[in-house]
Parts: structure tokens; sequence; C-alpha cells
């Protein structure tokens, strides 16, 4: 069976984009800049480039794992719905890496790098999958016995999902829908450089997972997100903006003085220096409670 | 291969439309900055800031300010309709040269490897090169 779900989508992904930008042109609810948007784009149809012409690596090492698989599931309507669920489980943690480690940070920091949050924001992907090798995290799927189509599509369907979630337009969904799925608000928290709101919400479909593991913040009403990165990029060109991260590596490992040293800069959380001399999303977090409870001390 | 390029072209045709019709919306905004919304964006980032000494320059595009708690010194700088912020410590400023009320800076930072910030002022254009010089 071959679905492939997010080019089936990709007419609707357009019509809404437009319907959005016209929304907050005539509501003035929500941004758009056309450079912002540009590079968002730009990253979105650059990732097709690269995701066809690197997706061998990927089916690659899915033939090098399945002979070790436990079983094999067989196509049926409720085996794709366990594989789907199953599929968000392994994004969540993929994502919470993606986050954590610098070496996956280095591919995931182009999908935060846009100080905007709409629709177009969604379509900014990294183009350097290939280099990560993230999809390791799809291995336990492969070794259960899911086939590598159904991974495929319910992956599709994932991504698909998460479109709709990038955007200001909507508030809050209805209270049950909210505490179960991923939505606007729980994901404007993820895309958040405010200290409270770093290093949250990595769902995909389910936000469960992240009231499951303790990554779960919700939006606070009084405290809206500003969006992007700790430190935001100061350029459009989609190039710096793919691969940054990875020349950022580069240039520390070209620095370092011990095998310590080696193994930090690529493994340890964005911004880990060995002097601590940078600023971690930890580290803000820290000095942002000591603020509060200077600023407040009875609380 | 000519429908992949088929495919190809009418994408990228897409993208040009999308930006062409955003551009026709949104026009090109660029905010101005004034030193009030330059220091609330450096609180927001910078957990605690507090404002000592800041200037804005000519264009308004950016400001450089001062945390009254170390000395530090801060460039905040519009990009689009957005800012970017950076601390200038000797770590992260390659070089500073002035030329009149000209300060010519360069980043070690790929993303943003240098800015050239006019002042109304040549005083103020050195008290900002000796500020850093502190940094």
């Amino acid at each position: 069976m071959h679905i492939n779900p997010t080019q089936l989508a990709t007419p609707a992904f357009i019509l809404l984009v437009v319907a959005e930008m016209l929304f907050v042109r005539f509501a003035g609810r929500g941004r758009y800049e056309v450079r912002d948007m540009a590079t968002s784009l730009i990253m979105g149809f650059g990732s097709v480039i690269f995701g066809t012409v690197f997706g061998f690596i990927f089916v690659w090492f899915a033939h090098l794992v399945m002979p070790y698989r436990l079983m094999t599931v067989a196509w049926s309507i409720p085996a794709v719905a366990i594989c789907f669920v199953l599929d968000d489980l392994t994004y969540y943690w993929w994502h919470r890496s993606a986050h954590r480690i610098r070496w996956f940070w280095a591919e995931h920091v182009t999908h935060h790098s846009s100080q905007h949050y709409n629709l177009s924001t969604a379509l900014r992907q990294p183009w350097g999958g290939f280099l990560t090798i993230g999809f390791i995290y799809k291995a336990p799927l492969l070794l259960l016995g899911f086939p590598l189509g159904m991974l495929a599509l319910v992956g599709g369907i994932n991504l698909v999902y998460q479109f709709w979630i990038h955007t200001e337009v909507i508030g809050k969904m209805p209270r049950w829908f909210e505490a179960v799925m991923n939505t606007p608000s729980h994901h404007r928290v993820h895309h958040a450089t405010n200290a409270r709101y770093l290093d949250a919400n990595y769902a995909g479909v389910f936000i469960v997972w992240d009231k499951m593991f303790g990554s779960f913040v919700p939006e606070d009403e009084n405290e809206k997100p500003r969006y992007g990165i700790v430190k935001n990029l100061a350029t459009f060109n989609p190039f710096k903006v793919a691969f940054h991260e990875f020349i950022g590596i580069a240039k520390d490992l070209k620095s370092a003085r011990s095998l310590r040293e080696v193994v930090g800069y690529i493994f340890a959380p964005p911004g880990w220096s060995p002097d601590g001399s940078r600023e971690t999303s930890d580290s803000i977090k820290q000095r942002w409670a000591q603020f509060r409870s200077a600023q407040s001390p009875a609380e | 291969m000519t429908n992949q390029l088929l495919y190809l072209a009418i994408s990228l045709a897409g993208v040009a439309a999308m930006v062409g019709l955003c551009a026709f919306l949104f026009g090109r905004e660029v905010v101005k900055l004034d030193t009030r919304s330059a220091a609330a964006r450096l609180a927001a980032d910078v957990p605690g800031f507090r404002l000592g000494h800041s200037a804005l320059s000519a264009d308004t595009r950016s400001a450089m300010l001062e945390d009254a708690r170390d000395g530090s010194v801060w460039l905040v700088t519009a990009r689009g309709d957005g800012f970017v912020t950076r601390r200038l410590s000797r770590r992260d400023v390659k070089s500073a040269s002035r030329e009149g009320a000209l300060l010519n800076l360069r980043f070690s930072d790929f993303t943003f490897p240098g800015a050239a910030i006019a002042f109304h002022d040549e005083d103020v254009a050195r008290d900002w090169e000796m500020r850093m010089g502190k940094a």
C-alpha cells in the first residue's frame, strides 16, 4: 500500500495558509512577514528535495533492522491504529531528544528558527535529517514487526496533523480535546522562548505523553509566547538556517581539548560549554526561577 | 523525470505566488525601535535585566543597552518585524572599530557576522566603544 498523506494534503496546506493570511490581514490576529514566510516555504520545499534524495538511507536502515523483527504485523485497521499511537510515542521521544541533545537539535532548530507562529512555520522543515539519523527512533516499531509502508503512512498522518496546530488564530479547543490532543495552544508553548515555556510540550498528536512524562506546561493567558530560539537568527538565508548549528558544532569541535569536551559539544544539551559560560535552557530557567522568587519571596 | 521537473516547477511557482500574496497583503514591515521597547525585549530575553545606560542608532533600527546589574552590554537590532538580541562580550565580538559616529562590529557568529551602528553623535559612539571594552 503506498499512500503519501503529506503529498495528498499539500493543496489543503496551500489553501489554509492563504486563508490564514487573509484572516490575519483583515482580523488583525496573528502575524506574517514576507521574508520570514519566504524562508519557511523554501525550507519546506528544500526538505522535500533532501528527503527524496536521501530517503534511501532510512529505507536501507529499515532493511538492516527488519530481519530481527519479533513478528510480522499484517495490514489491518486496528494494526494501523496501534502503529499510529506507538509511532506518536516514538515521535515524542525523538522530539524530546531533538531539544535536549545538540546533535539532534542541529537539525530540528530549523523548525524553531522563525520568530513567527503561523501555518507557514509548520512548513519550515529541516534539511539535515540524513545527517542526524534521527530515524533510529523508529527502530523499536520495525523490530515489533510493523511494515515500513505502515510506518511511512502513520508518520505522514502525524506530520499532517501537526500542520494546523501552528497558528495563533485558534485560541483554545474544547476542554476534552485540549486534555488529550496536541492543540495550537499547547504547541504555541512548545515554540515559545519565554523561560517558563522552554523545553515543554514535545507531543506530536497526543499531548498525554507530555502529561505522562512530566514535560507538559499549559499556556498561561497572562504570558503571551515569544517565538523563535533563545539566540534568534539574524538571517533569512535558507542555507544558514538549515545548517548553522552543524557549523556551530564543527567550530566547537575544532576548539575541543578533551574527549569530554568533544562528547559534550555533540551530545550535551544545546548551549552546553565546558566552562558553563554559555546559556542552556536549564540555566535560563534556573535564573528565571531565582529572579521570580527574589521578586516575590512570599510565593 | 519530466514529470518530476514539472512537479518541481509547479511547486516553485506556488511558493513564489504565496510569497507574492504575502507581500501584497502585508508589505515589507520594518520595526523601529525606541529605548523602552528595546529594554522590554531584553527584560523578556534576559531574566532580571535592569536597564542602565542606553543609546539608539540614528536609523532607530538598533539599540545598545547596558545591564545595570553587571555592566554587560547588549545589542538589540531589528530584523524584519522581529528583533535579534546579542550580548556584546569580548568572547562574542571579534572586532570593534569606530569611524566618527559609526560603530562597526564583527561577531564570531555565523548567522550574524556583523553590524554597523550609526549614532547621531560621535561622543555616543565613543562612549559605547569604551563600555564594550570594559564589558
